[in-house]
């Protein structure tokens, strides 16, 4: 009997069942799903050409899957496996350290004798000396710049603090003349009271006296031809 | 008996060169270190810089004394103003009274 597709996991090669994990993890996909049946290594969930139509197998499948679903075993075999490929591409290189590579004991003598090399080293560590450096010389530039920033704004800081000084003298000095305006304007007050205390009294005291002797009724508004030019 | 206890020597011998070699090991990568950061002079720029800084912090203390007192002188002001000024009107209308009382 036949795989039933619906029994199958989600990233087996005939089934009909996506899963996220698929499509989201690279180079996996190898190792999640085998093929259960190898007679073609190209039969794999991995829709390549996603378009195709579905082969006989799909027929069992839900109608929702069809369109992802592609077991198209007619396709040309010439590329077998791109992840393969694509590691074989990478150029085989050492490590730093080629001794620590091969476990077997038959290649221990050769890797004895193999240490770093003195060149590379001393060039990784001047470029990170170098490094160092810029990254000092870039600290110390900003702190120097931040030193004149402060010495500007305490400059700045005593200009106004004597222009708030000065402004505050010529107030005091306002203050002041306010304050002999008041004086006079209550001294003024108090004459006038006085005077209006006085005038009735002196009306009545001058209706007293006989007629021959009345003075004329006071008034301070009367006019002065004499301060006239 | 012999053999085992010369191997045992030979073994503990071996432990120690290794022990040996590996401490020169560490205090060479040490020193190589030490050297790589006393040549690149960081140390001395950031020294030099964290002096500067520090020195700063009279030019600091300076401006916030002068800002309090900037706050007081302002206060003041502001109390002059709003009871000196504010009465100004009032005392210019009576003013004119008593001129036209006089």
């Amino acid at each position: 009997m036949g795989s039933d597709q619906s029994t199958l996991p989600a990233g087996a090669p005939g089934s009909n069942l996506r899963s996220q994990r698929d499509e989201e993890i690279p180079y996996t996909q190898y190792s999640i799903s085998k093929p259960i049946d190898t007679h073609s290594p190209r039969q794999s969930p991995r829709p390549q050409k996603p378009q195709r139509p579905v082969t006989k197998q799909d027929k069992d499948g839900t109608p929702k899957h069809e369109i992802v679903v592609v077991a198209d075993g007619q396709v040309l075999i010439k590329d077998p496996d791109p992840e393969l490929t694509k590691l074989n591409t990478i150029p085989v290189f050492f490590p730093i350290l080629r001794g620590s590579l091969n476990i077997p004991a038959g290649s221990k003598e050769t890797e004895i004798l193999d240490k770093l090399d003195h060149k590379q080293v001393l060039q990784l560590s001047l470029r990170y000396q170098d490094h160092l450096r810029q990254l000092s010389e870039a600290v110390a530039f900003d702190q120097n710049a931040l030193c004149i920033r402060i010495k500007e704004i305490d400059h700045t800081i005593h200009v106004l603090n004597n222009t708030l000084l000065e402004r505050q003298k010529k107030y005091g000095k306002f203050v002041e003349q306010f304050g002999r305006v008041t004086e006079t304007l209550s001294t003024l007050k108090k004459i006038q009271k006085a005077m209006d205390d006085i005038v009735p009294r002196m009306d009545i005291l001058n209706s007293l006296l006989p007629e021959s002797e009345q003075l004329e009724s006071f008034s301070y508004r009367s006019s002065r031809p004499a301060s006239r030019p | 008996m012999a053999s085992n206890k010369g191997v045992a020597n030979w073994n503990q011998e071996t432990k120690a060169r290794l022990n040996d070699k590996i401490t020169s090991n560490v205090n060479d990568v040490g020193s190589l270190l030490r050297q790589i950061i006393r040549g690149s002079k960081s140390p001395d720029f950031l020294a030099q810089a964290a002096k500067n800084f520090a020195s700063q912090e009279s030019y600091i203390h300076n401006s916030h004394e002068t800002m309090r007192k900037m706050d007081l002188i302002r206060s003041q002001l502001e109390f002059q103003i709003t009871t000196q000024l504010g009465g100004c009107k009032k005392r210019l209308n009576s003013i004119v009274l008593v001129n036209g009382g006089l």
